[in-house]
């Protein structure tokens, strides 16, 4: 089973995208929690590419398959803007804090969420073509 | 004119904030912390309702970070109604230990009053 979309470089497409994901998940039998961890697995990674890997700019595609194979479902998110820094997505952490509420900081969780919301994850960055594919078992 | 994504009242000094949109993602924040800024005005106890919220990515609660950072240092922010989704969200970046969260309004009310 095998679904295929494709966005514009918006974020408010992005909305669009998670509502094709949910439908596609629930198609493809994936539980519910697995579901809403892929689906913020999959804006958290659209969003970062279209405002950092597009600049933010509204002429970009996002390409999005969703594959349904045993036990996990599988989502590539193919772009063609700037790639992720190499190593960023590798060393991406979320923030510690004490519990001083003023150095809380407010950004800069995105990509480390990516990571700890799917099962694994593999990023194939090339000359105007990236691809990364995320899998959520279930 | 887009219809407003929160309502605001009074419930005597505490401020309560319902979230009416069910996203609050990249596309949703600018406008989320605009209108939330405006509504929290001087209020120095904040409560504020995401019973209807479906979804929050890392922009979202971005910026509900930032609202308890500008009403905690000298009052109370408090969050309530958050469901499945954006309890897990909380939980898996530690912001659990930080936010004040309740279940619903009359426990959030006496929470804000402490």
């Amino acid at each position: 089973m095998h679904r295929q979309f494709a966005i514009r470089s918006n974020v408010t497409a992005v909305t669009e995208l998670a509502a094709k994901l949910r439908v596609a998940c629930a198609d493809f039998g994936l539980d519910e929690d697995a579901a809403s961890d892929l689906e913020l697995a999959v804006v958290e990674a659209a969003t970062n590419i279209i405002v950092h890997g597009y600049g933010g700019a509204d002429g970009g595609t996002l390409e999005v398959g969703v594959r349904r194979d045993a036990g996990e479902v599988q989502v590539e998110l193919t772009d063609a803007g700037a790639p992720i820094p190499p190593g960023a997505l590798e060393n991406a952490e979320l923030p510690d804090f004490d519990d001083d509420v003023s150095a809380i900081p407010t950004s800069g969780r995105g990509l480390a969420l990516i990571k700890a919301s799917v099962d694994a994850w593999r990023y194939l960055p090339s000359a105007g073509r990236n691809r990364l594919i995320l899998i959520k078992r279930g | 004119m887009k219809a407003p994504v929160l309502t605001a009242e009074r419930h005597d000094e505490v401020a309560v904030l319902s979230v009416l949109a069910p996203r609050r993602d990249s596309a949703a924040a600018p406008r989320f912390r605009a209108e939330a800024t405006q509504a929290t005005g001087d209020a120095r106890r904040v409560v504020l309702d995401l019973a209807l919220v479906e979804f929050v990515d890392s922009t979202g609660l971005g910026a509900l970070i930032g609202l308890m950072k500008s009403v905690a240092p000298t009052g109370v922010f408090v969050l309530m109604g958050a469901g499945r989704q954006v309890m897990k969200l909380l939980s898996a970046t530690k912001l659990d230990r930080v936010f004040n969260i309740e279940p619903d309004l009359s426990q959030a009310l006496s929470r804000a009053r402490r």
